[in-house]
């Protein structure tokens, strides 16, 4: 039953290949289905940057046209056979994707889509000017016959050339989202920032997901000018752009299903309203302002939620782990973890450092000249009264915001950089308000914590080398040894939004564990829970600094501090005032004071003026 | 030389109805976080509405002043639209993406709109001035453009008197800085960005009145300079304020350069170059302040 | 004045208060007292219409506030200095003020609207002179000074203050809670929320002292100042 299951996708795919030997219709076949198979590639592509990655990028049919007029002219002009055109015009739309994404990418906000836009109307005024070329507004007609001696792919023969290659693509595109490199693109639409702190360079994934999907796009476009054998500027309008927005939300994101559902259902329905096509784009625009209020998953979505609810089909437990990984893995069998074996060596040795650490925002220091030191093998606290700089210190340490002055020594050696940066030195933290990847799995939100120990680049991915399999099996062990490690394997194949709180906090000290930190940052990682769950919190942070992480903690649960710490740093109005064990710290004045307010003004408690 | 300064000087009124759009778009961007990109629709629409009332020819200045009147209220209507069926209920998704995508299935539902009812014809547009030109000091100036600029710049200079003079324009800053402080001493904040979009919108349908009569109304004319003023909003900088006039200078001049020594067809592609280089080397705009995020 | 009753509040699956009742008397400066996270910030924002609460009461005279915009309750006479002082940074001193007097300033007008900025000037004098500088150019404590004397601005019938010695160095706290004293004096009704314990005992008539989102102990100031399981309410139980 399981390999009916496994193998049925591609028993389908195969079947598909043969419609053109039972349907003889030139329109449906050539004009309908070819052109469907390729817009599919497209939305496949696009659906990296929407879907998986959270950008908008509305100039797809400029990269489109790139790939068209590539193929067209080297094949026209050159004579170029048409697989080194497919390649060229794929490339070329890569470039432009690096050219778009590199400046639009830097920055957060709306500025891909500006980009995009701006991009798919130019390619339209250069397609009109570079006459030589493109031959402008009467576009170009003489492109060659794909004839290769007995084998012909004119007409209805198209098919067996489109289909073929958008299979693969889909099958890249499914090899590339269920790998790391999927993982990190969807961790990043979800938390940026924790996807950053655990080692996910935000800029570098997010432009890699544009890069791909613009490559796809540009090839789609080497195919569909052999559908007409004609390309001209008005086909690759804004217009369609959009279209490709649509056949994506509308069909569903995430899912090639979805992928090849919308695109079809938006590609055929003109067909089948032919007296309403003078109000096609009123009735598409209203499709997808339906699709994004009241269907959210589209077609797919609300397929699987009627399959459901019907019992039907059971509630997906999105693994996003390849069968043939689990196949290679005995999960259990790690249950030990020893999490950083060489780190026990230097106990009692100074792990970090901050020197004068200061940063200002406007005229606020918020943090000022702190000086601490946290000892390998401690749990040290650092607290302080609202408004201290906690946090901001935390921030710093983890490279979310970079210091004005001083600076920070970790494990001897200086450091500085982004977030994902600081996490591959082996810094690594949570987050006061839980930062799950909640729509990804518990154990998907481990494995990217687990981000760093992959290497290779795309090929390994798409090829699924040994060695990618190796390392993706390697991780999975690692990543259920640390479930197992915070109590959390049970509910491994659980949404991380769905587990009560208590437990998310615990996932994230999982994920956080996944990059190898010699050093831990929790922030407060009490907050919020009852006395049962800051029972095992107590337990869990304890067992980490036994297994060989130093662990540095903010917290407001005074008793929870109190327990744990081997050594306390006290923060007030930006600078430090007390450190010294927790015994020290409790009778410390200064710390009373900063906390409870007794003295400053001179008057202590017995002269309190009485009302 | 005279004809080089008509040149500079059509460059002007170009980038003032790119600088005019683009205000708009800051206004919004300030009080949420959000761009409107069916913008150049709405200037679409707005340009046809005064088309049916101003008609082709010179028209007298009640009835051109009528119409500019009539695409404003279009524009008011178009802004509650935008802000009830695109924006508001995208917010509630958390995601960039969802607002990006209403907004831009607006604007091709306006685009067929504006097609099904004035066809996709090109229209001439009628302004107080007829065709001819004012000669000053021996340069043939367009008066055409003359009353965009100073249309364009009145409306940009009378917003910003009244955001700093006025109770209400403070208002609109505050709910720009900080929303709960602002419902905090009393601000209905929901009206306040309501109140923002409405002029930033109608701001739009007027550039589309006042650009009728140098360029051409049709339904696409909105699609490009919609674009070009989110370019002149990035060159400025999304939070600049009166950056957007420096940044719209820039684009019309370059345009104008680019039609002049370089070949007219390339006249669209200044600003796609201008965006990529500014995104690149000044992220925060020419006149826009960086900021640094609490996390 | 401000009575409230039972008042339960959640972010999402965590809860933030558990039934929390306490009541401001007029002309009384009442203070809620607790170290952070304790749930004092959600308290306050809970009040004033921020965060809708999962259940509870919060009246002002005989007037319901839950359920009500948070606009609609600054104009029923609560204003609110909300933690982190959050004055608008790109306007000016002035412009703060005059803000801060938004729900009035049609029925009071402008001659009126200025002798409530001078009573404000009066009282921090630091502010008239930085009166045309923008707000974000302050110093930590003269924004402090400027968000309380901006909530003033409306009039209140109850003010609702949240930790105004946060992030401020010693001396710069004395300043304003030799203020809050002064405003007491006038008669002003006030609910402070802070951390500094003794500090706001020392202002304040009566106090509660808030524990993960439970009142644990009340009482009057002087009572409150001599009760050792306040401190013990920071530090742990070894610290009293």
């Amino acid at each position: 039953m399981e390999s009916v299951k496994r193998y049925a996708p591609y028993l389908v795919a195969i079947a598909l290949m043969f419609i053109p030997n039972f349907i003889s219709n030139e329109y449906i076949v050539h004009s309908v289905l070819c052109k469907v198979c390729i817009y599919i590639i497209v939305v496949a592509g696009l659906d990296l940057v929407v879907g998986y990655s959270g950008d908008v990028s509305a100039g797809h049919a400029g990269l489109f046209a790139v790939g068209a007029y590539t193929a067209a002219v080297l094949m026209w002009k050159l004579h170029w056979s048409f697989p080194i055109c497919m390649v060229a015009g794929a490339a070329l739309a890569a470039i432009f994707g690096v050219i778009l994404g590199v400046p639009a990418l830097r920055l957060r906000g709306p500025y891909l889509a500006v980009a995009t836009i701006a991009f798919g109307l130019i390619i339209q005024t250069i397609i009109n000017e570079a006459v030589p070329l493109t031959q402008g507004s009467s576009g170009i007609k003489e492109i060659p016959r794909l004839i290769y001696g007995p084998i012909n792919f004119e007409g209805n023969n198209l098919f067996y050339l489109v289909y073929p290659v958008m299979v693969l693509c889909l099958f890249v595109v499914n090899h590339i989202v269920r790998s790391y490199w999927g993982r990190a693109f969807e961790a990043l639409k979800e938390s940026p920032v924790a996807a950053g702190c655990s080692g996910v360079s935000r800029y570098r994934t997010k432009l890699a997901a544009f890069i791909l999907s613009a490559a796809f796009a540009g090839l789609a476009g080497t195919l569909f000018c052999h559908v007409d054998k004609y390309i001209g500027p008005p086909t690759f309008s804004f217009e369609l752009s959009v279209l490709f927005l649509i056949m994506l939300i509308f069909g569903g994101t995430r899912s090639i299903m979805g992928n090849c559902l919308g695109t079809l259902v938006v590609v055929v329905l003109p067909d089948l309203f032919n007296n309403l096509n003078d109000y096609r784009l009123m009735i598409f625009g209203g499709l997808l302002l339906f699709t994004l209020y009241f269907m959210p998953g589209g077609i797919v979505g609300m397929l699987r939620k009627i399959l459901e609810k019907t019992g039907l089909m059971k509630a997906p437990s999105r693994l996003g782990v390849p069968a043939y990984v689990v196949a290679g893995v005995k999960l259990g069998e790690v249950s030990a973890v020893h999490l950083r074996p060489g780190d026990e060596t230097g106990k009692g040795e100074p792990l970090l450092v901050t020197k004068g650490l200061s940063i200002k925002f406007g005229g606020l220091t918020a943090v000022n000249g702190l000086d601490m030191t946290v000892t390998r093998g401690q749990i040290h606290a650092l607290i302080g009264p609202n408004g201290s700089g906690k946090s901001t210190t935390v921030n710093l340490l983890s490279g979310i915001y970079q210091p004005t002055s001083g600076d920070i020594q970790f494990r001897g050696h200086p450091v500085r950089g982004s977030a994902d940066q600081i996490s591959r030195t082996g810094i690594a933290r949570t987050f006061q308000n839980v930062a799950l990847f909640g729509d990804m799995s518990v154990l998907d939100n481990v494995m990217v914590g687990l981000h760093h120990t992959f290497s290779g680049g795309l090929l390994p991915i798409v090829f699924r080398t040994p060695s990618a399999r190796q390392q993706a099996a390697e991780a999975l062990a690692r990543a259920d040894a640390l479930l197992d490690f915070v109590g959390l394997r049970a509910l491994a194949t659980e949404q991380a939004r769905n587990l009560p709180y208590g437990k998310q906090r615990l996932l994230e000290i999982a994920r956080a564990l996944g990059s190898d930190p010699s050093l831990l940052l929790l922030d407060e990682p009490a907050a919020g829970l009852t006395a049962g769950e800051i029972a095992v919190m107590d337990a869990i942070i304890r067992k980490v600094r036994d297994a060989g992480v130093s662990v540095l903690l903010i917290e407001h649960h005074m008793s929870l501090v109190m327990a744990v710490s081997d050594e306390i740093t006290v923060l007030d109005f930006g600078q430090k005032i007390a450190s010294g064990t927790p015994d020290q710290i409790q009778a410390n004045d200064r710390v009373i004071n900063a906390y409870l307010g007794t003295s400053g003004s001179g008057h202590t408690l017995a002269h309190a003026p009485t009302h | 030389m005279s004809a080089f300064i008509q040149l500079v000087f059509s460059g002007v009124a170009l980038g003032m109805i790119y600088a005019l759009i683009a205000f708009g778009y800051n206004i919004t961007f300030s009080t949420s976080r959000t761009l409107n990109f069916s913008q150049g629709d709405f200037l679409m629409l707005g340009a046809f509405t005064a088309l049916s009332i101003i008609g082709s020819k010179q028209s007298a200045i009640p009835i051109w002043l009528l119409g500019l009147l009539a695409a404003a209220a279009l524009g008011a209507v178009l802004a509650v639209v935008l802000l009830e069926v695109a924006i508001r209920p995208a917010l509630k998704t958390g995601s960039d993406v969802s607002w990006i995508l209403a907004t831009l299935a607006l604007g091709i539902i306006a685009k067929n709109a504006a097609e099904r009812i004035w066809g996709t014809d090109e229209y001439p547009m009628g302004s107080p001035f007829g065709r001819g030109y004012w000669n000053i000091g021996g340069v043939s100036i367009d008066p055409k453009e003359v009353l965009v600029v100073a249309a364009a710049a009145g409306v940009m200079i009378a917003f910003e008197v009244f955001r700093r003079k006025s109770l209400f324009g403070k208002a609109v800053t505050a709910v720009a800085s900080d929303k709960d402080a602002a419902s905090l001493m009393g601000i209905n904040v929901p009206v306040v960005i309501m109140f923002s979009f409405i002029v930033s919108c109608a701001i739009a349908a007027m550039g589309g009145v006042l650009i009728g009569p140098i360029q051409i109304v049709s339904s696409t004319m909105g699609a490009l300079l919609g674009t070009k003023a989110y370019a002149v909003s990035v060159i400025g900088g999304l939070n600049s304020g009166l950056g957007v006039i420096a940044g719209g200078l820039i684009l019309g001049l370059s345009e104008q350069l680019t039609a002049r020594y370089i070949s007219t067809g390339y006249k669209d592609t200044p600003g796609f170059v201008l965006l990529i280089l500014i995104l690149l080397f000044r992220p925060n705009g020419l006149f826009g302040k960086a900021t640094i995020k609490k996390v | 004045m401000l009575k409230i009753k039972d008042l339960q509040v959640s972010y999402g699956p965590v809860r933030a208060l558990h039934g929390v009742s306490l009541e401001v008397p007029a002309g009384k400066l009442v203070c809620v007292i607790g170290s952070n996270g304790a749930g004092k910030t959600t308290l306050l924002r809970t009040i004033s219409g921020l965060l809708k609460p999962t259940s509870g009461s919060v009246r002002l005279g005989e007037r319901e506030l839950v359920g009500e915009k948070p606009h609609l309750i600054t104009r029923a006479g609560v204003a609110h200095c909300p933690e982190g002082r959050r004055v608008f940074p790109d306007l000016s001193v002035t412009d703060n003020l005059v803000l801060g007097a938004f729900t009035r300033l049609k029925q009071i007008g402008q001659v009126e609207m200025h002798k409530g900025m001078e009573n404000i000037f009066a009282l921090f004098p630091r502010l008239q002179e930085r009166r045309e500088q923008l707000a974000g150019t302050l110093s930590g404590g003269e924004q402090q000074m400027l968000a309380v004397g901006r909530a003033l601005m409306s009039r209140p019938e109850v003010l609702l203050l949240d930790e105004p010695s946060m992030g401020l160095a010693p001396i710069i706290i004395d300043e304003v809670f030799k203020r809050l004293a002064e405003l007491r004096a006038r008669g002003i009704t006030m609910l402070l929320v802070e951390q500094l314990a003794f500090r706001a005992l020392e202002v304040a008539d009566y106090g509660y002292v808030i524990e993960h989102g439970k009142i644990e102990i009340e009482g009057t100031a002087e009572s409150l100042r001599n009760d050792p399981r306040v401190k013990a309410a920071y530090l742990g139980q070894a610290a009293a």
